[in-house]
C-alpha cells in the first residue's frame, strides 16, 4: 500500500544520505591545501585505528598522517556532530514554539555563549593566538554563558501562565539583547582582542577541532538524537497545537520544559565548541520537511544526516575559498544557505 | 452510575476570577448534548476542563464513573477525544498523518504503527469522506475538509466520548449541516459547544446554557429555548416557534434590547 511505499522511500533516502555522508567525510579529509588521494585517506585512517593490521604498504609521507589524523579528520567529524546537532536542535525548537522560522539560537543560547567566551578571553588576559590553544577555558565559559542565558529565559518565560510559544520567543529575544549588549560593550572597551574573539563566536568555525574535544559533543549529540527520536510522536502532536496535543494525552507544559532543557544543553555544547553557526538549524529542517513531510520520525534521523553533510561541505568551502585564510563558517552557511533557501521557497515548496 | 459523563460542581479560576463557577453537567450514553451561552459565559473554558487543558480548582469530571483528572494523560486520552477550535498551521502534515495521530495515546515511544492503527485511521477517514484526500497536505484542504480531518482524528482515537468546541465555526451552512450530521450519525456520546442557537436547537438532545460561569438553564431545546431566556442572557428580542419539519424550536431574531445589558 501507500504506507509501505513511504517507508521504502524513507529507507532509500536514508541509504543515499549514508552513502553521501561517507563520501563527504572522505572528500572532506581529502580536500585542502595539500590534497590527499581517497585511497590514502582511508589507508591512513585504518592504519591509525588498527596499527597491527599489515595489509597496508604504509608508503605515505609522514606529514600526511598528521594532516589526515590530527587536523582534518577531527575537524570533519566535529562538522558531522555540529551539523547533525544543530539540525535536531532547530527542528525541535521549531516544534516547541510551533514556528518554522525558529532556529536553535532563538532562545538566547548563542548570545549567552558569545558573551561568556568574550568575557573569558578578556579577563583571563589571553589574546586570540593563545586562545586557540586555550580553548577549553573559553569553551567552558561559553557553555556557562549559554547555561546562564537558558536559565534566565526559562525563569522569565515560565512565570505566570507558563511556557507558551509566544512567551518563550519574547523572553529569548529579551535575553539575547542583554547578552549582545554585554558582548558589544566588552568588545567596545577592548577593541583589538575582543573584536576578533567575538567575531569567531558570532560566526562560528570548526578550527578548534581536536580529538580530545570530540567526546563531549559526541556524547551529547548522540544522546539528544536518541532522546528526541523517542519523542517524535509527541513532537508531531505538539505541532497540532497545545490544546490538541493535550487532548491526545501529551502533558504539554512538562514536555515543553523537557524539550527546552534538551535543546539548550545540545545548543550550548555545540556553540561552546564551534561558535554559533547560523542557518543550518533553520534551513536543514525545512529542506527535510519538503522532501519527507513533517513527521519527526523521518525528519530527525534523515535531517541529522543531511545536516552533517551540509556542514562538512560548508567547512571545506570555508577552508579552501580564501586559502590560506579561513572564512568563518557562519558567513559560508549564510551565503550558501540563504540563496538555496530562497530557491526552495520559490520552486520545490509544494509536493 | 449510568451517565457517560458527569461533571460535578466544577470550578476553574484565573487570577482569582471564577470563569467556571460550579457547573454540573451530565451526558448519557449516545446522547448529543450542546453547551450554549453568550460570549464570555465560560463555555470554552468549561470544555477545556473536560479535555484536560484547564485543571479544575474544585469539583470533578467523571467519565464512566471515574475521575478524568486522576488518570494519566494517556489514559484520559483513550477515554475522551476532543476537537478544539485551533487549526494546525504552517507545518504540512498529510490528512492521513493527522488522522493517524489519533492513535497517539495508544503508542509507546518507538512503537511502529500497526495494521490496527492504519485500519482505524482509514476507517475514520472513510467515515468523514476523506479517503480520496488521504495523502494531500492538510493545508491544501477547504475549511470543511479540515474540520472533518480533525473529527476523523478524534474518531481514530477510538474513545467512547467526544468533545467538540464550535465545530461549525467559519463554515458555510452546507458544511455546518454536514459536520453536525456526521457527529450525530456516529451515535457516540458527545458534548459540543455551539454558537448558533438554531443549529444547537435542531441537533442537540439536550442543552446547557451557561451564563457567567454558571448553568442558567438546562433541558431539551423546546424547554430551554424561550424568548425570555434569550432576552435575559443575550439581550435580544426574539420570536420562537416550533418548526413542524424538525419538531424543534426555531428562533427569529428581531432586535437588540438596548440598555438591557447595563441593567444586568
Amino acid at each position: 500500500m501507500r504506507f509501505s511505499s513511504i517507508r521504502q522511500r524513507t529507507g532509500l533516502l536514508a541509504l543515499i544520505l549514508c552513502i553521501l555522508l561517507f563520501a563527504s567525510i572522505t572528500l572532506g579529509v581529502s580536500i585542502g591545501s595539500v590534497s590527499i588521494p581517497f585511497g590514502r585517506v582511508w589507508g591512513i585512517i585504518l592504519h591509525q585505528l588498527f596499527p597491527d593490521w599489515q595489509t597496508f604498504a604504509c608508503d605515505w609521507p609522514k606529514n600526511e598522517v598528521g594532516i589526515v589524523w590530527q587536523l582534518r579528520l577531527p575537524r570533519v567529524l566535529l562538522g558531522v556532530l555540529v551539523g547533525a546537532g544543530l539540525m535536531m536542535g532547530g527542528a525541535t525548537i521549531q516544534s516547541m514554539v510551533r514556528n518554522s522560522l525558529a532556529d536553535p539560537y532563538l532562545l538566547g543560547i548563542s548570545s549567552g555563549a558569545c558573551a561568556g567566551a568574550v568575557l573569558a578571553i578578556l579577563f583571563t588576559g589571553k589574546l586570540l593566538g593563545a586562545a586557540l590553544g586555550g580553548m577549553p577555558t573559553v569553551s567552558l565559559s561559553a557553555f556557562l554563558g549559554a547555561l546562564l542565558a537558558f536559565a534566565l529565559v526559562f525563569l522569565i518565560a515560565s512565570r505566570g501562565s507558563g511556557l507558551t510559544p509566544m512567551r518563550m520567543v519574547l523572553s529569548g529575544l529579551a535575553v539575547s539583547y542583554i547578552f549582545m549588549a554585554m558582548t558589544n560593550f566588552l568588545v567596545y572597551l577592548n577593541q583589538r582582542s575582543g573584536a576578533e574573539t567575538a567575531v569567531f563566536w558570532m560566526l562560528g568555525g570548526l578550527g578548534g577541532a581536536r580529538w580530545e574535544r570530540l567526546p563531549i559533543p559526541f556524547a551529547v549529540t548522540s544522546l539528544c538524537l536518541v532522546v528526541l527520536m523517542l519523542q517524535s510522536r509527541s513532537l508531531n502532536a505538539l505541532l497540532l497545537g497545545d490544546e490538541s496535543a493535550a487532548a491526545l494525552g501529551v502533558d504539554v507544559q512538562r514536555f515543553r520544559r523537557f524539550l527546552f532543557v534538551v535543546t539548550s544543553a545540545l545548543t550550548g555544547v555545540l556553540v561552546a565548541v564551534s561558535g554559533s553557526i547560523g542557518f543550518v538549524g533553520l534551513v536543514v529542517p525545512h529542506i527535510m520537511r519538503m522532501i519527507v513531510g513533517a513527521d519527526h520520525r523521518r525528519v530527525l534521523p534523515l535531517g541529522a544526516l543531511l545536516g552533517a553533510i551540509f556542514l562538512i561541505w560548508a567547512d571545506v568551502f570555508s577552508r579552501t575559498v580564501m586559502a590560506p585564510r579561513e572564512l568563518p563558517l557562519g558567513i559560508v552557511t549564510g551565503f550558501i544557505g540563504a540563496p538555496f533557501f530562497i530557491w526552495l521557497l520559490s520552486h520545490g515548496g509544494h509536493k | 452510575m449510568s451517565e457517560k459523563l458527569s461533571v460535578a460542581k466544577l470550578q476553574w479560576q484565573v487570577a482569582g476570577r471564577r470563569i467556571v463557577d460550579g457547573v454540573d453537567v451530565t451526558v448519557n450514553p449516545g446522547e448529543f448534548v450542546g453547551v450554549i451561552g453568550p460570549n464570555g459565559s465560560g463555555k470554552s473554558s468549561f470544555l477545556r476542563c473536560v479535555y484536560r487543558v484547564n485543571r479544575p480548582d474544585s469539583g470533578a469530571v467523571f467519565l464512566d464513573g471515574e475521575d478524568l483528572w486522576k488518570m494519566s494523560s494517556a489514559q484520559a486520552a483513550r477515554r475522551c477525544a476532543a476537537v478544539p477550535q485551533e487549526m494546525p498551521a504552517q507545518f504540512d502534515f498529510t490528512v492521513r498523518e493527522i488522522v493517524a495521530m489519533g492513535r497517539y495515546p495508544y503508542k509507546k515511544a518507538m512503537e511502529r504503527d500497526t495494521d490496527d492503527d492504519r485500519r482505524l485511521a482509514a476507517q475514520a477517514m472513510d467515515y468523514v469522506g476523506l479517503s480520496q484526500k488521504a495523502d494531500q497536505a492538510f493545508s491544501s484542504l477547504s475549511g470543511g475538509e479540515k474540520q472533518r480531518t480533525l473529527i476523523a482524528r478524534a474518531i481514530a482515537q477510538n474513545t467512547g466520548f467526544l468533545v467538540l468546541d464550535e465545530p461549525t465555526n467559519h463554515l458555510d451552512i452546507y458544511y455546518q449541516l454536514e459536520i453536525m450530521d456526521l457527529i450525530r450519525r456516529m451515535g457516540t456520546a458527545s458534548l459540543v459547544v455551539m454558537h448558533d442557537l438554531n443549529l444547537a436547537s435542531q441537533y442537540c438532545d439536550r442543552l446547557y446554557v451557561l451564563y457567567r460561569g454558571r448553568v442558567a438553564a438546562a433541558g431539551r431545546p423546546q424547554d430551554v429555548i424561550t424568548p425570555e431566556l434569550i432576552a435575559r442572557l443575550y439581550h435580544v428580542e426574539t420570536r420562537v416557534a416550533i418548526r413542524p419539519e424538525t419538531g424543534r424550536p426555531q428562533i427569529i431574531f428581531l432586535r437588540r434590547l438596548i440598555g438591557a445589558e447595563s441593567a444586568e
